[in-house]
C-alpha cells in the first residue's frame, strides 16, 4: 500500500506531461483553425503530376 | 445540404441546358454556347478555369469532387482585373509585412473567394506556378492567407494579380494587431481550459479512491494523503484557472454590482477552505475534487460565449469588406491624359473622381458622373433586382456597379460614408445589448453554497446520534452524491445536440444562448423581400384576354428581361407552337414583333401611350388596382388595341399565410419591417392577416433599430432580415435571424442563419428553441431531482461513499441519452402549441 506515495505523484507527473504536450500545442496555435488541415490532409495524396506539369521551373523545388 | 435548397437547385437546372463547368451552377440560356463540351455560367468563371488550364492546376477539379465544402455554397467565379497597386505601398507593407532572418517577407491577408476545401489547395499550391512566392498558408474557415514570398523576385500587387486571375481577391486587414490579439485570447482561454480540466479530472479520480478506502476502512495516513492530493489540485485549479472568477468577484464586489461569479466564487472559495480546514483536522470531509469540476466546466461553457464574441468581432473586419479599402483615382498627368492609380481609400478627398470597375463595389459616397448605371444594392438592401442610377445621381459606398465601368465624383469617404455610419450602428448595437446569463450559471454558484451547508447539516445532526465517524461517512456520501456534473452537463449536452440537428435540418444556430432566448413567445419581426415574398420577379395577377396573353408569352420568350421570363413562366405553356418574327425591343418601354399576321406588343403604359394603342377602361381600372398592390402593370396590345394587362411582381409565398397566422394563434405578434413602399407593405400585411399598425414601410436602418428595441413589443423580438440596412438591427434584436442568400455581412451579425428562404424554417427554428429549451429543463429537473433523492438517502446513511461515487455517473447518463433523444426542430403539425406546452 506505500506503493501509492510513488504511484500517484508519478500518475500526477504523467499527466502533467500531457498537459504541457497540449498547452504546448495551443501555444503552436494547433487550434487556430479545425477545419483547413483535415481537407488539406487529402492534398498530399495528390502530387502535381507530369500530365500536368508547371510552367514554372520553381515548381519542383519549392514542393 | 438541405432539402429545401437542393429543390431549389434542381429546379433551376431544370429550367437552364448545362451547369457551369467552373462552378457548377446552372447555365443561363444566354450564356449557353451551342456545341462547347465545357459551358459557364459567366465570364468570370470561364476566364478562371482558362487560367487554371494553363497553369496545370486542373486537378482543383479533383479536389473540390472529395473535399467537403468549408462555407458550401457555390457561386461564380469572380475575376476583377484590378491592379492591386495599393499592396505595393510603403506605408502600407510597413505596416502589415514582416520580414524573417532569412530574407523572405511575410504578410497575412484577407481572401475574398475561398468556398472549399479544393481552394485552399488551389492557394497553398502558388508556389508551384508562381515564382517568387515561397509559401501560402490558408485558414479556409477565417479566409485568412499568410503568404511568404521573396520581394525582390516578385511584387505583392503581382502575387495579388495572379490570385485575382484564377478568382480570389487579397484584402489587406484593416487592423492587423486586432488579429494578433485576438489569436492571443484564444490561446490562454485553451491553456486554461486545458489546465483546468487536467487537475478536475485528476482531483476526481483521486477522490474516488479516496471514497473508496473510507469504506474499506483505509489506515489514516493514506486516506490523509489523498486527501492533501485533492486539496492541493483544488487550490491550484482555483489559484490557476479559476482565478477569472475570483477577480471578476472581486471587481464585482468592489463596484457594488451584482454579478453572477459572486456566487461562483462564493461557493467555489468555501467549498476549498472546508476541504483544506478538514484535511488540516485531520477530520471531517472534502469536497475539492467537485470545486476543481466546476472550475473546469464553468471554464468551457464561458470559453463557448468568447468564442461567440470573437467571432462577433472578427465579423466586424469583414463588414468593413463590404466597402473596398482601394479606389482608382481618375487623374490628369503632365500631358492631360488620364491615367487610373490605385490609392487607399482614406486617401480620397471629396471632389475627387474614382473609377468603379464592372462587379466592383463603389468605394465612396458619391454622384455618378458621365452615363447612367446599374447597380447592384444587395450587399446594402438585399433586394436582388439591380437598380438604375441615372448620371448626377447618388451612389453609396458599397453599391456594386454592374455592366459598364462608371465614374463616380467623391462626396464623402471613409467614416462619414452611410456604410460606415451603419457599421457603427451594428458595432453600438452588439455591445449594449446586454449578455444572457444562462440557466445553468446562474445556478451553480448557489448549488454549492447549498450543498456544503447539507453536508454540514449533516455533520452536526449526526454527530451527537452515531458517531463521529459514521456522521462523516454520511457527509461524504452526501457530497459525493451531490456530485454537480449532471447538472453542469444538462445544458451543454442539450444545447450541442440541439445546434447539431438544427444544422442537420438547416438551421444553423450560433449559441445556446440564442436557444434560450427564442424558446419563449414575443415578437416577430419580418422584413418583406424574401422571407414572406418569393424574392423574385413574376405574374402576380392578369386581366384580359388569354389570347393575348399566350401572344405575349410567346414574344417575351425572344427577351432577357426578368419580367418577360416572368410572363413566359406564366402563360408560356400552351403556345409552343408559334414563333415570333421581326422582333425589336425598347429599352426602358417595351417590345414588339409579328406572330403570324398580327402585330404583337408589350410594354408599360408609357410605350402603349407612345404607340397610341387604345386603351379600355377596364384594363386601366385593373392596372391601377395593380399598381396600388405594390405590382407593376405590364399591357399588351394586338393589332394596336390593348388587350389584356399583366401584374407583375414579387409574389407572397404560398405557405406565408398559413404560417403566419399559425405563428399568430400560438401567440407571436408578427410584424413587416421593410424598407420599401408603405402601399405596397399594407398591402402585403392585408393579406397575410398582420394588422396593419405592425405593418411598417419605408423605414431607414435607424428607424428598423429603433423598432426592435422599442419598449412596449413583448420579448423576444425576433428579427429577421438579409440585407446590410438590416444589420444594426439584426445585431440589436434579441434574436437574429439571417436568411441564405441576402448580404453576407447579414450571416455573420445574426444569431441565426437559415440556409433556405421563405417563412417555414423560421417556423422550424421557434418549433426547435422551444424543444431545446424543454430538454435542458428536463435534463435540469432530472439532475435536481436525483441530488435531492441521492442526497436524501445519504443523509438517512441509506448510500454509502462507494455505492454514491458508482451511481454518480447515472445521473450524467440519464441527462446525456435524454439530450441525444429529445430536441427536435420539427413543425408541429395540426393546431399545436397548446398541447406541447403541457407536455412540460
Amino acid at each position: 500500500m506505500e506503493l501509492v506515495y510513488v504511484a500517484l505523484p508519478v500518475a500526477l507527473l504523467i499527466g502533467g506531461a500531457a498537459l504541457a504536450a497540449f498547452i504546448w500545442a495551443a501555444r503552436d496555435d494547433q487550434f487556430e483553425d479545425l477545419d483547413t488541415p483535415p481537407s488539406r490532409a487529402l492534398f498530399d495524396d495528390l502530387p502535381v503530376e507530369d500530365g500536368g506539369t508547371p510552367k514554372d521551373e520553381g515548381a519542383r523545388k519549392a514542393s | 445540404m438541405s432539402d429545401a435548397s437542393g429543390e431549389a437547385l434542381t429546379r433551376a437546372a431544370a429550367r437552364s441546358v448545362a451547369c457551369c463547368a467552373h462552378c457548377t451552377l446552372p447555365v443561363p440560356a444566354a450564356e449557353v454556347h451551342e456545341g462547347d463540351a465545357l459551358q459557364f455560367c459567366c465570364g468570370g468563371c470561364r476566364a478562371v478555369h482558362g487560367a487554371l488550364h494553363e497553369a496545370g492546376l486542373d486537378r482543383y477539379y479533383d479536389m473540390r469532387a472529395r473535399s467537403a465544402g468549408i462555407a458550401g455554397i457555390a457561386e461564380p467565379a469572380r475575376v476583377t482585373g484590378r491592379g492591386f497597386e495599393a499592396l505595393d505601398d510603403a506605408a502600407f507593407l510597413a505596416r502589415h509585412m514582416r520580414v524573417d532572418e532569412r530574407g523572405g517577407s511575410s504578410i497575412e491577408l484577407r481572401v475574398d473567394g475561398i468556398r472549399c476545401g479544393a481552394c485552399v489547395w488551389l492557394l497553398e499550391a502558388m508556389p508551384r506556378v508562381v515564382r517568387g512566392v515561397e509559401s501560402v498558408r490558408v485558414d479556409g474557415t477565417r479566409g485568412i492567407a499568410r503568404i511568404r514570398w521573396r520581394r525582390e523576385q516578385r511584387s505583392l500587387s503581382d502575387i495579388a494579380r495572379r490570385f485575382d486571375s484564377l478568382g480570389y481577391q487579397l484584402v489587406p486587414f484593416a487592423d492587423p494587431d486586432a488579429v494578433a490579439r485576438e489569436r492571443a485570447a484564444n490561446r490562454e482561454w485553451l491553456v486554461r481550459i486545458g489546465v483546468a480540466g487536467a487537475i478536475a479530472t485528476n482531483a476526481m479520480a483521486i477522490a474516488f479512491a479516496l471514497y473508496g478506502g473510507i469504506l474499506a476502512e483505509m489506515q489514516l495516513a493514506y486516506r490523509l494523503f489523498f486527501q492533501w492530493c485533492t486539496v492541493a489540485l483544488a487550490v491550484a485549479s482555483l489559484a490557476g484557472p479559476g482565478r477569472v472568477f475570483l477577480t471578476n468577484a472581486v471587481a464585482a464586489a468592489r463596484a457594488r454590482t451584482p454579478h453572477m461569479d459572486l456566487p461562483v466564487a462564493f461557493g467555489l472559495v468555501a467549498a476549498v477552505v472546508a476541504g483544506v480546514v478538514a484535511t488540516i483536522h485531520g477530520s471531517g470531509s472534502i469536497y475539492c475534487e467537485s470545486a476543481a469540476m466546476l472550475v473546469f466546466l464553468l471554464l468551457v461553457g464561458r470559453y463557448f460565449q468568447y468564442g461567440k464574441q470573437r467571432k462577433a468581432r472578427e465579423q466586424v473586419e469583414l463588414l468593413l469588406a463590404i466597402v473596398p479599402s482601394i479606389a482608382r483615382r481618375v487623374t490628369r498627368d503632365a500631358l492631360g491624359v488620364e491615367r487610373t492609380i490605385e490609392v487607399p481609400v482614406d486617401a480620397l478627398v471629396p471632389g475627387e473622381r474614382v473609377e468603379v470597375t464592372a462587379g466592383e463595389a463603389c468605394p465612396a459616397d458619391g454622384r455618378l458622373v458621365g452615363a447612367s448605371a446599374h447597380v447592384d444594392l444587395s450587399h446594402l438592401t438585399g433586394e436582388s433586382v439591380p437598380q438604375r442610377i441615372e448620371a448626377g445621381g447618388q451612389i453609396f459606398a458599397g453599391s456594386r456597379i454592374l455592366g459598364a465601368p462608371a465614374r463616380v465624383e467623391v462626396l464623402v469617404a471613409g467614416a462619414e460614408t452611410r456604410a460606415a455610419k451603419l457599421l457603427e450602428l451594428v458595432r453600438d448595437a452588439s455591445e449594449r445589448r446586454a449578455p444572457v446569463v444562462e440557466l445553468a450559471n446562474r445556478m451553480s454558484g448557489w448549488f454549492l453554497m447549498v450543498v456544503i451547508a447539507c453536508a454540514a447539516l449533516t455533520v452536526a445532526w449526526w454527530w451527537p446520534r452515531v458517531g463521529a465517524e459514521e456522521a462523516s461517512l454520511r457527509a461524504v456520501a452526501f457530497l459525493v452524491v451531490t456530485c454537480p456534473c449532471a447538472l453542469g452537463l444538462a445544458t451543454p449536452l442539450a444545447v450541442v445536440a440541439g445546434i447539431g440537428k438544427g444544422a442537420r435540418r438547416g438551421v444553423l444556430v450560433k449559441g445556446g444562448d440564442v436557444l434560450e432566448r427564442a424558446a419563449r413567445v414575443g415578437t416577430l419581426v419580418l422584413d418583406k423581400t424574401g422571407t414572406i415574398t418569393e424574392g423574385r420577379t413574376a405574374v402576380v395577377g392578369s386581366r384580359g384576354d388569354s389570347e393575348a396573353l399566350a401572344l405575349a408569352a410567346v414574344l417575351e420568350s425572344r427577351s432577357a428581361h426578368p419580367s418577360a421570363r416572368a410572363i413566359v413562366d406564366a402563360f408560356g405553356a400552351s403556345s409552343s407552337a408559334l414563333v415570333a418574327t421581326d422582333v425589336r425591343e425598347h429599352p426602358g418601354l417595351g417590345i414588339e414583333g409579328r406572330i403570324g399576321s398580327r402585330l404583337v406588343r408589350v410594354g408599360s403604359v408609357r410605350y402603349m401611350e407612345s404607340v397610341a394603342a387604345a386603351m379600355p377602361d377596364l384594363l386601366r381600372d385593373a392596372a391601377r388596382d395593380a399598381a396600388g398592390g405594390g405590382a407593376a402593370p405590364v399591357f399588351v396590345a394586338v393589332q394596336g388595341r390593348v388587350e389584356a394587362m399583366v401584374a407583375i411582381g414579387d409574389a407572397i409565398r404560398r405557405d406565408a399565410r398559413e404560417t403566419v397566422s399559425r405563428l399568430q394563434r400560438s401567440g407571436w405578434r408578427v410584424m413587416i419591417a421593410s424598407g420599401d413602399d408603405p402601399v405596397v407593405v399594407s398591402c402585403v400585411a392585408r393579406t397575410l392577416g398582420i394588422e396593419a399598425r405592425d405593418a411598417l414601410g419605408a423605414l431607414s436602418p435607424e428607424a428598423k433599430l429603433e423598432l426592435v428595441r422599442r419598449a412596449d413589443l413583448p420579448r423576444p423580438v425576433v428579427m429577421v432580415g438579409d440585407g446590410v440596412n438590416d444589420l444594426a438591427a439584426l445585431a440589436a434584436a434579441d434574436v437574429g435571424v439571417a436568411v441564405r442568400n441576402g448580404a453576407q455581412a447579414s450571416h455573420h451579425v445574426a444569431d441565426v442563419c437559415l440556409a433556405a428562404r421563405g417563412i417555414r424554417p423560421l417556423e422550424r427554428f421557434l418549433a426547435g428553441s422551444r424543444s431545446t429549451m424543454r430538454t435542458i429543463e428536463l435534463n435540469l429537473a432530472i439532475s435536481i431531482a436525483y441530488n435531492v433523492v441521492g442526497g436524501a438517502l445519504a443523509f438517512v446513511g441509506l448510500v454509502n461513499p462507494l455505492v454514491a461515487a458508482v451511481l454518480m455517473p447515472l445521473s450524467g447518463l440519464t441527462v446525456l441519452v435524454v439530450a441525444l433523444r429529445m430536441p427536435k426542430f420539427e413543425i408541429p403539425s395540426g393546431a399545436e402549441p397548446a398541447g406541447t406546452e403541457g407536455a412540460r
